[in-house]
């Protein structure tokens, strides 16, 4: 009963919360950079830049109103290939070709906002009359956010609620166990990559929706405890010698780099860390090039999220399965790619 | 001893501008002056008995010996060339300027040794500007550096001196003072010297013997007396001249010519 | 000048404190005496019980001392580079980077990351590679008739730095966002990719090409008199200026491909030792540019690494410091030292 309250008044906060004002003729949008996007209907033609959205239209089902995508779409094994084998028209980091998104006549573009170039291809594609929606996800309420907005603005409303609604009664599961857990119990986790530099720089996940999801499970973030408000911090191998972690999250996009970082690690320098003498080291998949990945700006988050609470608190999460969460997402929402 | 031999030399830069020299020795201890205009081919011919610029046809024998069998440094143990002088880029000193000439003794990883710095400063003294020895090359005025360049290429104890118009940028006292020190050094070392000049006087001064060019051919040559005469002069130059003595020595004037001279 | 003589000597021996001095610069604090019983156990005793955790073995020996070794011979190669191509080029205002060493190696460091991520070594073996392939290029293309004239080398530098540039943008184009990332650091260079390995890889290149500079640093002289003048002297001036652009390209190339571009240093660094002695002779300003160039890079070096409790890239820092130090010499000299 707790769960189905706690579903309901979330769905309420995030239908608030996207702005979802559906009256008269068209549709009236407030995206999450704050801006009131009007649109005459449902789009029927949409444009989206970045792989997570893209595969959160397909999740909703609402694939065949793809019609161009971004760069970096083309390389996330959750989208299926009829979708990306749509024009691809760039993307926020290099600049968007206006003129080929205006070719294939959208009725709107979706894409992340706050980096790269991005202010410049909202005002060009404003001036040119395409409508835009921006997202920009920090922490887990603004996927299950970003889910509404794109099911509003894609006709596809019952079904983000379904899906809004199921990731949050997990999430808010998961936060309402780990907040429990004594202050005592927390480990002291390193979450970080250390792919481009191996032994020497190391990019930390300080203030990052993946290095939220180690608080969010009962974990201390060591690197947002020294660093606070910042993203992504590079350390050197002494700062890590300084913080000397309980257990280190290895993060990575692909199995392969996974094991190359893991490889790095039998060195000297790495051995003379607890959690590596003591086999603490966990490799995590993130993002969409392996179908074992979680750890994403899309629904698939609750999975990731799952997974890290299993290796950072298992006591506590002793019960909750995320290979079964897992498959009950696949089977309920990414149908799409068994086709 | 004969230490330059040319003969049949022809050469081209591939613009149109060839020179052309048929017969041509120089002797130790004797200075011979390539005599003409700006533009008769004087500087490249030098280039040419320096290796600077290789001939398309003819024979450059210097002491005795084919000029092409000369590797780089063979060559500048028995040539000195002393360019006109320009402003380097770093402000070395003198001494450090004159201690470059012994770099032709040297194999390619080796410094400068006690031996070295000896010979340049016996050849600052040479010249006479001993003194300039701790003064920055590129503060000093241009026949002082004509002087530096000169004590330069005696430090590498040539058989012969190459000088490219060695008066050119300097006042009346110091184009004097250089065509002596050049003659002295000359006499003193029985160094074989060609130099070119563009002023006739300065070249019936101090010269052995003139060769006369023009248009990159070596018109006349022999001893100034022979070779220098207001006809020729007009013949090379191309405006009249007279020709006047004073205590023993012939000098080239302009003729006068109407109101303006 | 025995006032010199004197300078000369503090000047040629004050690597040694600093060295030392780094040793005790970092994020985790262990104090002096500590890190000189380190040293002394290392020295006399090295498989003698130690009263200090093993951790501080790890930091004072593979990472603090690789890293600042790492500095001093990186500070030698640009340096000693710098100056000897500012005498081969007659010019005092020639930097490092006048060849295209730093576009190849930003080139093949690019192709590293972005096509062979996880290969050990490939970025370093790679930008090394394209620094070198750079280098020949920009000579392949100056010579002409058997002669390389200075001026067509500048000239060819500038092309061919223009068109590796040109590679590098398409490859960052299209290249995905985290890798672009690692390029883009990559460019700023750090110097914290080190620990033994690295270092010993290049330490005996750059020796190599520092060998062979030093030995040549009188010729350099006669060299920067100028081709004809040169060529005149007895100088084989082809290969001569072959050798020293070889030595040369062997040091940056060596010290690029593990650091990334740091700049400034090849510049700076000589100027400053003319400056400093009151002569332009290569017989001491290779030596002591060597010497001042590896304090420059070591003091720099320890300032990024403890600065803030995160990496600053020691390139922005050699930019930071040596930008206003040159510019005071300059004023302090009234620019006399070049007329």
């Amino acid at each position: 009963m707790a769960i189905i309250a706690v579903i309901a008044v979330s769905s309420v906060g995030i239908l608030l919360a996207g702005g979802y004002l559906n009256g008269g003729s068209g549709v009236k949008i407030l995206d999450m950079s704050g801006r009131s996007v009007q649109l005459n209907s449902t789009a029927s033609r949409v444009v989206i830049l970045e792989s997570y959205w893209t595969e959160i239209a397909c999740a909703l089902g609402a694939q065949d109103k793809i019609i161009g995508i971004g760069t970096y779409v083309t390389s996330s094994v959750f989208i299926p290939d009829s979708v990306k084998n749509k024009t691809v028209v760039g993307n926020v980091f290099s600049g968007v070709n206006i003129e080929t998104v205006l070719s294939l006549k959208p009725d709107l573009v979706i894409m992340d906002y706050g980096y790269g170039k991005s202010e410049e291809i909202v005002r060009g594609l404003e001036a040119a009359g395409v409508p835009v929606i921006t997202l920009f996800a920090k922490n887990f309420a603004d996927i299950s956010n970003a889910t509404m907005i794109i099911g509003q603005a894609l006709g596809k409303v019952e079904r983000a609620q379904a899906l809004s609604g199921y990731i949050n009664g997990l999430h808010s599961q998961l936060i309402s166990n780990a907040s429990k857990i004594p202050a005592g119990e927390k480990p002291r986790v390193l979450i970080c990559n250390l792919d481009v530099w191996k032994d020497g720089l190391i990019y930390t996940y300080s203030n990052t929706s993946w290095g939220n999801v180690v608080v969010d499970v009962g974990g201390i973030n060591v690197a947002h405890e020294s660093f606070g408000s910042k993203s992504w911090v590079k350390v050197n191998m002494e700062q890590v010698l300084q913080w000397d972690p309980d257990l280190i999250v290895i993060v990575g996009r692909t199995q392969s780099v996974l094991a190359s970082q893991i490889g790095s690690m039998n060195d000297t320098n790495w051995l003379s860390l607890r959690a590596v003498r003591e086999g603490r080291v966990y490799p995590v998949l993130t993002g969409s090039y392996d179908r074992n990945s979680y750890l994403d700006w899309t629904p698939r988050m609750v999975v990731g999220e799952l997974q890290l609470a299993a290796i950072i608190q298992p006591a506590h999460f002793a019960s909750a399965d995320w290979a079964s969460v897992r498959d009950r997402l696949m089977d309920g929402y990414y149908g799409y790619l068994k086709s | 001893m004969e230490v330059v031999r040319i003969s049949g030399l022809d050469f081209s830069y591939g613009d149109g501008f060839s020179i052309h020299a048929d017969s041509l020795r120089v002797y130790a201890g004797e200075v011979l002056t390539l005599l003409g205009p700006n533009g008769s081919g004087k500087t490249t011919l030098l280039k040419c008995i320096n290796s600077l610029l290789k001939p398309n046809s003819g024979e450059v024998l210097i002491c005795g010996k084919e000029i092409g069998s000369y590797s780089r440094g063979d060559l500048a143990k028995a040539v000195g060339y002393v360019p006109q002088s320009h402003a380097p880029s770093f402000p070395f000193t003198v001494f450090d300027i004159v201690l470059m000439g012994r770099v032709s003794y040297l194999s390619i990883f080796q410094q400068p040794s006690e031996a070295d710095r000896r010979k340049a400063e016996e050849a600052l003294t040479t010249v006479g500007i001993y003194a300039m020895r701790d003064r920055i090359y590129t503060n000093i005025s241009g026949g002082e550096r004509q002087l530096v360049l000169i004590a330069r290429a005696i430090a590498q104890e040539p058989r012969l001196l190459l000088l490219d118009e060695p008066t050119a940028h300097l006042d009346f006292r110091n184009q004097i003072e250089t065509l002596r020190t050049i003659k002295r050094l000359s006499r003193e070392r029985k160094v074989a010297v060609v130099m070119s000049l563009h002023d006739p006087n300065h070249a019936l001064l101090f010269s052995d013997r003139i060769a006369l060019m023009r248009g990159g051919k070596l018109l006349r040559e022999g001893p100034p007396d022979e070779v220098v005469d207001s006809k020729s002069i007009e013949e090379v130059y191309g405006i009249p001249v007279d020709m006047v003595e004073h205590s023993g020595m012939r000098y080239i004037l302009p003729a006068k010519k109407g109101e303006w001279l | 000048m025995p006032k010199n003589k004197l300078l000369v000597l503090a000047l040629l021996l004050l690597p040694m404190p600093v060295l030392l001095f780094s040793l005790f610069v970092g994020i985790y604090s262990i104090d002096p005496i500590t890190v000189l019983s380190i040293l002394a156990k290392r020295l006399y005793d090295p498989s003698g019980a130690s009263p200090w955790p093993d951790v501080y073995e790890t930091i004072i020996i593979n990472i603090r001392m690789p890293r600042i070794l790492l500095a001093l011979v990186g500070g030698i190669a640009l340096s000693v580079s710098g100056a000897s191509l500012q005498g081969i080029f007659r010019n005092p205002l020639v930097d490092t980077y006048i060849l295209g060493v730093s576009a190849g190696a930003g080139l093949g460091a690019a192709l590293g990351i972005a096509y062979f991520p996880g290969v050990p070594g490939s970025v370093q073996a790679l930008s090394f590679a394209m620094g070198f392939a750079a280098f020949f290029t920009t000579y392949t293309v100056a010579k002409s008739k058997g002669e390389t004239p200075v001026i067509s080398l500048v000239l060819a530098g500038v092309i061919v730095t223009a068109l590796f540039s040109a590679l590098l943008s398409i490859i960052k184009f299209f290249t995905e966002a985290e890798k672009l990332a690692g390029v883009v650091y990559w460019m700023m260079g750090s110097l914290a990719v080190t620990g033994w390995g690295p270092l010993s890889q290049v330490a005996p290149l750059i020796m190599v090409g520092f060998a062979v500079a030093f030995l040549m640093r009188w010729r350099i002289n006669v060299l920067s008199m100028g081709d004809e003048e040169a060529k005149a002297l007895g100088v084989n001036v082809g290969r001569d200026r072959l050798i020293l652009l070889l030595a040369s390209t062997l040091m940056v190339s060596a010290f690029v491909s593990v650091a990334g571009i740091i700049g400034w240093i090849g510049l700076v660094v000589p100027h400053t030792v003319r400056m400093l002695l009151g002569t332009p002779d290569n017989r001491l300003v290779v030596p002591l540019s060597a010497s001042v160039g590896a304090v420059f890079l070591m003091v720099a070096d320890d300032l990024a690494r403890s600065v803030a409790s995160f990496e600053l890239p020691v390139g922005v820092i050699t930019t930071l410091v040596g930008a206003p130090f040159f510019l005071y010499l300059l004023k302090l000299r009234g620019g006399s030292a070049w007329k």
